[in-house]
């Protein structure tokens, strides 16, 4: 069936991928069986910090179906490396990053040895028969005190722990602040979270001794970067491996990583000359997956009478981890200092970060990535000036954004491609009756009852990257994306796209902007992913790059297709080539619609020539690399509504509603549903989620009885609405939708329950939000009282 | 973790003094003790399999007596480590006599880590509560048969 | 998540299966599952051996017996949160399954196994303990009878002795003049009650003639707030009157806290702020 163009995009089309998800019939890594799989374990460290004095594997190897035990010091005599860092910064320090522990263990799951077993039990009964003699050392857990003369040294390599300073300044901020008529100072932590993805980690390696073919099958977002790292790694020639990154049950960052123990997999996997497998348990995840945010910030805020916010100074302490996860060192610089503008006008901003090792498991992008720290300050900042001045919040946020714009060059780094920020504002203050709800709170505060209504006016940087800008600035790969669009004899479309689909929905979105290039149906599209044999060099999906980078490359090959089959089409129709018009999947003569061709015949006759001369090249293919010219910037308004019991400090979300501005959708229900689930994950932040260590780098929440997912009964229906304000950098006018949602909804919800706690003269709370926070703030400030 | 705990015995600080030094007694009043043997004065090793419900754990590690003031206080170290994790203390012992009766203070960190203290924090404080009121049940009950005796 | 190895038994009686916890002392009993099976697959618990009690016919069910609601040791909190018969006798039990974990822990999670366990944040021996009921048990020297108050005895420790099963809890019906509420503070990760309170309040003249008030969850097990209670005997019912006993549920109970969640100090708070409201729930519901 071929339908109109323009019809598919912007249409609500059910996600293609779902019926074989929902139904089991998904291939997750650890579906996948070969023969003569062995099943690796990984020992590790129950310490924070401690000299791994000897290791004795004796009993464990004679354990009958023990085909293997390896240690750190078995992988460096084989010539495996240090897992590479991917974003470089002026100075920054180095340390090596083993896949197994060589000298110390740095943080509680800190891989020291590994087994390789007939089956899972047995590779983790041999654990226990793993002797490992500790020194333990004395911890660092708080990147601050971390800094500190005397604390203890995660690495020799990094005096004081510090692994970087970054520094940006834009205009004048003691001058601002010296000018100013008030200044808050606060200081505010963000917290540590884990990405927690559904399915955890897992890897299938294997290794063809008669080729040197290396394969591994694992969850990662990336598959090329993987290989690419792996490469590096573990020092075998990057054509030999083939890394394929089959279904995959969600990353939110953290699969875009090579993590040790797929480097151990793979290492395994040669040794012994078979299939090994790996799968992460939940509480491996949670202490050898990476963590997110862990901010330690102090800020300083000008402001004027009127509201206008002036000059903003910040201090931030970034937790880093015990090692440099690959992508680390961008999160807390690029991802967050230059978006310390936010929406706003605000000419005079100063940043000053410190990266820092700790003994606590590495950190790297989560959701968000850098954007939710940088929102998450500036909306506590905005709300904290208008609780100085008793302004409304909504005021002055309508006083600092910026005008509608389009390419605005922001005063540290970005230019932010298109905005429209006062509408989406004044939608979600309308949608939500704003002035009505204010009345309403007036009314039930009588009643002692406290409801509190917060704001979140945010945008975020997304679409990664210009690559020549990221190399620049430290990348060590570019950040274009990559994408095959191959017609078939039968005018059916493959889509081999660098990017990777693991909850985004790819294969519907994708297939639905290609379907309407072609004018074609939906069905008539297929969408390949994840396998580097099969696709082009790619750089996989994180920040919310997909749409704008790798949907665009696929649209862009797809018009490079265009333009040779109306070549085809001009041969077959007999007309010269400038009169073919394309429209709704068929190739006619301009002025004689019934002059035409179908998509279909053109084909079958680039396959089968019947009237194309020799000199036209045959086949219909195309390949483009799509190096876009600028970041995409979505933005918006998030309002959150709960309402707090006086008594306990528990906080209950009444309402949300999220209005998003992420350029021209593709799919509402697609972005719908990212909208969900990134709110969700911020609210998470907001009340409930948070990883802690005791003081000795203990893992405290090593499980989901103890770290708080958010669940559906403790969430509100949400309500979402748009506005579609086209980006300029690409020709589909398209911005990322993944993130904005975790971006907003965080300070939304944590602005709403420090307004319900206004009558009670507090002002901040740090998260997670959880009732005996908010209980001992209301004791210290009746105490006050 | 920061602990202090105190319990009252019908005891003279002399008399408890030197019980809680007696490694019979020591042996007693730990949890679930399986072996000890002395390696030097006032140093044991000992093997213990402790059970809170259906977690059960064999240990294994020491204690260390040092720093003794006679009949006052000593300094108590100890580190047990098994599959479920490890169990790390330092603290003071202190002896306090009042009526013929004599109050025994524990102050001290404990630190507890691995597999116990990331999967178990919703149990661990109350675990460690039980556990030392345990030891001094224990030590009550092994009074009263000696001095029954 | 890979258990160690163990043996399963899946007897077919109760004989059967006191046989094999002679033979096998070391043994755990599965019911639901629920708490011990987590338990194993981290390898905090590694029994050598399992007997299982699904395969053991008549250890499930609910009936009336008199003016007892005798309940089957297996039978899963969804049996009970369905039952008419526990709507219609002992309704708070009924109301108070809902908040129990989720749905799977409800279609699989037991009566007796809840008991039986003694966990200190469970909510159903809170529940059990405030209705006065009494628990029956079989072992090598035959059946007995537990007066609830007498069963509870430590964290995960209860009065059943080694190689004893609990067959069934018998709850004395609710009267005319009797309401009874479960109030439960979750975590917001385990659904376990941070604290959780279950008041059961006897009226007569507006005069309280009877109050069991049990606490869960901030106690190392469930343990009833007995200065509370005496505070609220005798009182007339009102507001005030439940407020000032509620003030003193602390009094006599060994708190606990944890390091991430909740204090010793927060949940000691919970537990007076959770109490007046349990109370005022059950003096609502006292038909």
């Amino acid at each position: 069936m071929v339908q109109a163009p323009e019809r598919l995009i912007g249409a609500e089309v059910k996600r293609k991928e779902d019926p074989r998800l929902i139904t089991g019939q998904g291939t997750y890594v650890d579906n996948l069986k070969f023969v003569g799989t062995a099943y690796l374990a990984i020992l590790r460290s129950p310490y924070a910090h401690a000299r791994i004095k000897r290791i004795d594997a004796s009993r464990a190897r004679v354990h009958p179906k023990v085909l293997a035990v390896f240690t750190g010091e078995d992988l460096r005599r084989d010539g495996i490396g240090s897992i590479p860092v991917g974003w470089l910064l002026p100075d920054i320090k180095l340390p090596p990053h083993y896949p197994l522990a060589v000298d110390k263990a740095r943080y509680v799951g800190d891989g020291v040895a590994a087994v390789v077993a007939e089956d899972r039990y047995s590779a983790y009964d041999a654990l226990s028969l793993i002797e490992v003699e500790y020194e333990p050392l004395p911890a660092v857990v708080d990147q601050e005190a971390a800094t500190r003369p005397g604390a203890p040294q995660v690495h020799d390599e990094a005096p004081n722990n510090i692994c970087f300073k970054f520094a940006m300044v834009a205009g004048d901020v003691n001058r601002a602040l010296a000018e100013a008529d008030g200044v808050v100072r606060q200081r505010i932590i963000n917290h540590r979270t884990s990405g927690s993805s559904v399915e955890p980690r897992a890897a299938v390696a294997l290794y063809q001794p008669a080729t040197g073919e290396l394969t591994l099958y694992n969850t990662n977002q990336n598959p090329h970067l993987i290989r690419l790292l792996l490469a590096l790694t573990m020092n075998y020639p990057e054509h030999k491996i083939r890394v394929i990154a089959p279904d995959v049950g969600g990353g939110f960052g953290t699969k875009i990583y090579l993590y040790p123990d797929e480097v151990v997999a793979c290492y395994a996997a040669m040794k012994l000359g078979r299939p090994v497998k790996w799968v992460e348990t939940r509480s491996e995840y949670l202490r050898a997956t990476v963590h997110g945010r862990d901010h330690i910030t102090d800020f300083e805020v000008a402001y004027k009478r009127d509201g206008t916010i002036t000059g903003l100074k910040v201090t931030t302490y970034a937790n880093l981890g015990a090692y440099i996860s690959p992508f680390a060192p961008l999160i807390p610089t690029f991802l967050y200092v230059p978006m310390l503008h936010g929406p706003y006008k605000l000419p005079n901003v100063s940043a000053e970060v410190y990266g820092v090792f700790t003994n606590t498991t590495p950190v790297d992008a989560t959701r968000g990535a850098g954007r939710p720290e940088a929102t998450y300050l500036l909306e506590r900042m905005v709300d904290l000036v208008a609780r100085e001045l008793n302004m409304d919040p909504a005021d002055v946020r309508r006083k600092n954004v910026l005008e509608p714009f389009e390419n605005y060059q922001t005063p540290l780094a970005f230019v932010y491609d298109s905005g429209n920020y006062p509408a989406t504002l004044n939608r979600a203050l309308e949608l939500v009756d704003y002035a009505r709800l204010r009345e309403e709170q007036r009314r039930l505060r009588e009643q002692g009852r406290y409801i509190g209504i917060g704001l979140s006016t945010y945008v975020e940087v997304t679409g990664a990257a210009p690559s020549q800008v990221a190399v620049s600035l430290g990348a060590q790969a570019g950040l274009f994306e990559s994408a095959i669009v191959r017609v078939h004899p039968t005018g059916k479309v493959t889509v081999f796209t660098g990017s990777h689909t693991h909850g985004q929905g790819h294969e519907t979105t994708f297939a639905q902007a290609i379907a309407d290039e072609f004018g074609i149906s939906i069905d008539d599209v297929e969408v390949v992913h994840g396998d580097t044999d099969a696709i082009p060099f790619g750089l996989g999906t994180y920040g919310s790059r997909s749409t704008p980078v790798g949907l665009t490359a696929a649209y862009i090959a797809g018009q490079r297709i265009i333009e040779k089959a109306t070549k085809i089409a001009a041969h077959l129709l007999e007309a010269a080539e400038a009169d073919i018009v394309f429209e709704g999947g068929r190739f006619f003569v301009r002025g004689a619609p019934e002059r035409a061709v179908t998509f279909q015949e053109v084909a079958l006759e680039a396959y089968v020539p019947r009237k194309i001369p020799a000199d036209l090249e045959l086949g219909l293919e195309a390949t483009a690399f799509f190096n876009p010219s600028n970041f995409v910037f979505p933005f918006g308004t998030h309002v959150a509504v709960v309402e707090v019991d006086p008594e306990t400090g528990q906080v209950k979300l009444l309402r949300y509603l999220a209005v998003d501005d992420v350029g021209r959708v593709i799919n509402p229900m697609v972005v719908d549903g990212q909208v969900h689930g990134g709110v969700v994950h911020g609210i998470g932040q907001a009340l409930w989620e948070q990883v802690v260590y005791d003081e000795q780098g203990n893992l405290l929440t090593g499980t989901w009885l103890d770290y708080a997912m958010p669940k559906a009964p403790d969430l509100p229906s949400f309500q979402t609405d748009r506005l579609e304000t086209p980006s300029p950098v690409n020709p589909l006018g398209v911005k990322g939708a993944g993130e904005t949602g975790t971006i907003a909804s965080t300070p939304a919800v944590v602005n709403a329950v420090l307004d319900a706690l206004a009558p009670f003269g507090v002002k901040h709370i740090d998260m997670p939000l959880t009732p005996e926070r908010v209980w001992r703030a209301l004791q210290a400030a009746r105490g006050q009282g | 973790m920061r602990v202090e705990r105190q319990y009252t015995f019908t005891v003279d600080q002399e008399t408890l003094w030197n019980l809680i030094l007696d490694p019979t007694v020591i042996s007693k009043v730990l949890p679930g003790v399986q072996k000890i043997e002395a390696v030097g004065p006032d140093e044991y090793n000992l093997t213990a399999s402790v059970g809170v419900g259906p977690v059960r754990g064999s240990f294994s590690g020491y204690v260390k007596i040092s720093d003794k003031e006679p009949p006052r206080r000593y300094r108590l170290q100890t580190e047990m480590r098994g599959g479920p994790g490890f169990v790390r203390g330092d603290g003071e012992v202190e002896l306090v006599p009042a009526d013929g009766r004599t109050t025994l203070i524990f102050r001290g960190d404990v630190v507890i880590g691995g597999t116990l203290a990331s999967v178990g924090q919703r149990l661990l404080d109350a675990t460690a509560s039980m556990l030392m009121d345990q030891g001094f049940k224990s030590l009550e009950a092994e009074i009263n048969s000696r001095l029954q005796k | 998540m890979f258990p160690a190895t163990f043996e399963y038994y899946a007897p077919t009686s109760l004989e059967e299966a006191l046989n094999l916890l002679r033979q096998n002392p070391e043994a755990k009993v599965l019911a639901g599952g629920h708490s011990l099976i987590p338990a194993m697959k981290l390898r905090l618990a590694t029994p050598p051996a399992l007997v299982d009690l699904r395969r053991i016919p008549g250890l499930s069910g609910i009936r009336l017996e008199g003016d007892q609601l005798v309940i089957g040791a297996m039978t899963t909190y969804y049996d009970v949160q369905t039952s008419e018969l526990v709507r219609q006798h002992v309704p708070v039990l009924a109301e108070a399954t809902d908040v129990v974990g989720d749905l799977q822990v409800r279609n699989w999670g037991t009566v007796g196994g809840s008991l039986a366990h003694s966990d200190p944040a469970g909510d159903y021996p809170a529940i059990i303990l405030a209705l006065g009921a009494e628990v029956r048990a079989r072992g090598p020297q035959g059946e007995r009878t537990i007066p609830i108050d007498q069963f509870f005895v430590g964290m995960f420790t209860t009065a059943l002795q080694p190689g004893e099963i609990l067959t069934e809890v018998r709850i004395p019906v609710m009267g005319p003049g009797t309401g009874a509420a479960y109030v439960k503070f979750p975590h917001p990760a385990s659904r376990y009650a941070v604290v959780g309170v279950c008041a059961v309040v006897g009226r007569e003249d507006n005069i309280c003639r009877q109050a069991r008030i049990a606490v869960t969850g901030a106690t190392l097990y469930a343990t009833r707030a007995t200065a509370a209670e005496q505070a609220l005997q005798g009182q007339t019912l009102n507001a005030d009157t439940i407020r000032a006993a509620a003030e003193r549920a602390p009094e006599g109970l060994t708190i606990t806290g944890d390091r991430v969640f909740a204090s010793e100090e927060y949940r000691t708070h919970l537990v007076r702020v959770l109490t007046r409201r349990a109370l005022m729930a059950a003096v609502e519901k006292i038909r």
